[in-house]
């Protein structure tokens, strides 16, 4: 049953970050760790300054942000058609057997069918939004929800080579509901086994990310030049201009400094948390087009979104 | 050749040193065709000089596969500096 006919488009996005703000400092054996993990490199020149900290338990603040993606939307919770969560491999570890129940049931989520896509690291928001989108094959589906989180319960986890973790929760809405809002006009993921055993190099690094931007780039029509912006996985400064530079991003189109450097590295959410921050300080006009990415050891995701203007109806 | 070899070498000696690194190398250990884990630099250790002359560059560069394939070496990471500073300098002089 088709209810309203028109194609989806992707909005409301939202975010709920980690209530304690805290200094790197404040990790227990901070020095040692930084010493044993980092670059060699002091912290401050990586870009970030602070992270958040979720002070409880993961349920309240997943709640909380699709609370307000359904109220951005204007959409009541009993219409909701399906909720895909996405998360890395531990923070998949960390969720308890009751969290989706406890969900639904608090946001009034009761005939929203539950997913998840996880075991793709960072990358699994990007495959998550891809999946959501392809509900819309289906004639029936009106709404879907698509949430990315990510936390970490040690602090003495938070500290890797590449970045520094924070907490975060953010959500989006996918609807028929014709007016302005993104399309995704392509999605592509890689996968590259050397990096997943820490066998990779910069040449299969950088393979797996132009095949995947290749492949993004080919099924949109849309070259890298035509981008208006690109939200990337928030690693330390110096990583993101490297990775960009040897995929073929122009360093000038990336927006991820403030988010970095005010929340950290917050895994899944944090395309969408550099998308918010743009939407918040620049605005997004009709036509603009965003390049979503995520990099994880072994993995590369990308998504390309294309801005709709009020009343279009691009196709699906 | 030789002089501009000689540079860049010095650079990223001075560079790697002011990020705490080479505490037992010399300049003269940095030839071009060592391996760059022979001289204690590992990845993340040549991203961050390559990522310095990044940010100090103007206008949009984009790495060759070439460039990335040869960061493996102390050559090819000076060949990626020096290729760096040449992009940046024409697009000064086209802006």
């Amino acid at each position: 049953m088709n209810r309203s006919g028109a194609a989806p488009s992707i909005d409301a996005f939202a975010a709920v970050l980690g209530d304690l703000e805290c200094d790197p400092q404040s990790i227990p054996g901070f020095d040692e760790l930084w010493e044993a993990l980092g670059p060699g490199a002091d912290l401050a020149t990586m870009g970030c300054e602070n992270f958040r900290k979720m002070s409880s338990p993961i349920e309240d603040y997943v709640i909380a942000c699709i609370d307000q993606t359904l109220e951005r939307h204007g959409t009541a919770a009993t219409d909701v058609d399906h909720i895909v969560f996405s998360m890395t491999d531990a923070t998949l570890g960390l969720v308890g057997p009751d969290f989706v129940v406890d969900v639904l049931k608090a946001t009034g989520m009761v005939r929203c069918i539950p997913a998840v896509i996880s075991y793709q690291q960072c990358c699994s928001s990007l495959t998550a939004l891809h999946y959501g989108w392809q509900l819309f094959a289906s004639d029936a589906t009106e709404h879907v929800i698509v949430v990315a989180f990510d936390f970490r319960s040690d602090d003495r986890d938070r500290l890797r080579p590449f970045a520094l973790f924070g907490d975060a929760v953010t959500s989006c809405m996918i609807s028929r509901r014709s007016g302005s809002g993104l399309r995704l006009a392509a999605s592509a993921i890689t996968m590259d086994f050397d990096g997943l055993i820490g066998n990779d190099s910069f040449a299969s690094r950088q393979k797996a990310s132009r095949t995947a931007l290749q492949a993004a780039s080919d099924d949109a029509g849309v070259g890298l030049d035509a981008l208006t912006r690109v939200f990337p996985s928030n690693l330390f400064k110096p990583l993101t201009l490297f990775n960009s530079a040897a995929a073929g991003i122009d360093k000038a189109k990336l927006h991820f400094d403030t988010t970095f450097r005010t929340y950290g590295h917050c895994g899944n959410p944090d395309w969408m948390l550099n998308l918010l921050d743009f939407e918040a300080t620049v605005g997004i006009d009709e036509a603009d087009t965003f390049l979503a990415v995520a990099s994880a050891p072994g993995f590369f995701a990308c998504n390309l979104l294309v801005a709709q203007g009020p009343g279009s109806n691009n196709g699906g | 050749m030789v002089a501009a070899m000689d540079h860049y070498r010095q650079r990223l000696f001075d560079l790697a040193r002011a990020e705490g690194l080479f505490s037992d190398a010399t300049v003269d250990d940095l030839q071009p065709d060592t391996p760059r884990g022979a001289v204690g630099l590992t990845s993340l250790n040549v991203i961050l000089i390559i990522a310095k002359y990044l940010e100090q560059s103007a206008g949009d560069i984009a790495f060759d596969s070439a460039w990335v394939a040869s960061l493996e070496t102390i050559g090819g990471i000076i060949t990626v500096m020096e290729n760096i500073e040449a992009l940046s300098a024409e697009s000064v002089s086209v802006a």
